[in-house]
């Protein structure tokens, strides 16, 4: 993932705070890219996220999802079993990134043992 | 009039293809013919939560009969939540004493609701294995073909829950037997 895309992922998630942010990285033929999504979880915004469908067929329409991105809020820099799960069972490598914190991790479908 | 039909994330790797154009009225028919050319997609189906959209408009379960001029478009929805990380959290921490109490409010309510949930549906509607109605249609090998009760006989090749298929037109076709006869001493079980 470029550093362009990775700094639009980090700074969505400084908007967002104090709830989670969402959005996904699409491949397009400029290359790569963060894609904003809406957080429509019913639960609560700071500890849950949900994708807005909407937005994720749209960006699936400009190009190939290549990653999934939230952020935790709580600045833990680390994949709940909930985000494993999610990432396993829709097999596309999930992205984290924190607001305050100027890293990204990442984990991939394989990663995760079910 | 053809209809497209749109599938996204899993479902595309899954399916093969992102678009379908199929003679579809509503969300029922667009499923069952995705159903009946495609399989093993409802198992792979019931794995993932989808939102099933019309233009803009979410369909609901009351609406899947509902015609439509428009293209269906199948989404998967992807989330995720830190909840069972808090509790982890409360404990390296040692956080304050409302997190933990609204913490165990919240599991105990949910453990609860979904055993009820489960008990009313399990009571309802049990839910028969999908792995077992499809076995192998090309074998004769009686073990394969155990699971059908009610039909007879060596010619016999159909199972039990398969679809059979109406012919509008003609078509020049092979056939099925379906039943030889019935034999009611072994309606109950195999031999």
């Amino acid at each position: 993932m470029n550093n362009k895309s990775k700094q639009d992922a980090i700074n969505h998630a400084k908007e967002c705070a104090p709830d989670e942010c969402c959005g996904l990285f699409i491949k397009t033929n400029n290359g790569f890219e963060y894609y904003k999504c809406k957080n429509i979880s019913y639960e609560i915004k700071a500890e849950s996220f949900v994708i807005d469908p909407c937005d994720y067929a749209d960006a699936e329409d400009k190009g190939e999802v290549v990653g999934i991105v939230h952020s935790h809020p709580q600045n833990v820099l680390e994949f709940s079993e909930q985000d494993k799960y999610s990432c396993k069972s829709i097999d596309v490598p999930f992205y984290l990134v924190c607001p305050d914190l100027d890293k990204m991790i990442v984990i991939h479908p394989n990663e995760v043992d079910a | 009039m053809l209809k497209k039909i749109t599938v996204y994330g899993k479902l595309r790797k899954f399916l093969g293809q992102s678009t379908f154009e199929a003679d579809v009225n509503n969300v029922r028919e667009a499923f069952s013919f995705l159903f009946s050319n495609f399989k093993g997609l409802e198992k792979h189906m019931r794995e993932q939560l989808y939102v099933v959209k019309i233009g803009a408009k979410v369909i609901t379960t009351d609406l899947i009969n509902m015609n439509t001029e428009k293209e269906i478009k199948i989404i998967p929805v992807v989330h995720g939540n830190f909840f069972n990380f808090v509790l982890g959290l409360a404990l390296k921490y040692g956080a304050k004493k409302y997190i933990t109490n609204k913490i165990l409010t919240t599991v105990v309510s949910y453990v609860a609701t979904s055993l009820i949930l489960k008990g009313v549906n399990d009571m309802l509607a049990p839910q028969q294995d999908t792995r077992n109605s499809v076995s192998n249609q090309d074998s004769l090998d009686p073990a394969a073909l155990a699971s059908n009760y009610s039909f007879t006989g060596l010619t016999n090749i159909s199972n039990a829950g398969v679809p059979v298929n109406i012919a509008y037109g003609e078509i020049l076709v092979g056939s099925i037997v379906v039943s030889n006869g019935v034999d009611t001493v072994q309606v109950e079980g195999t031999n």
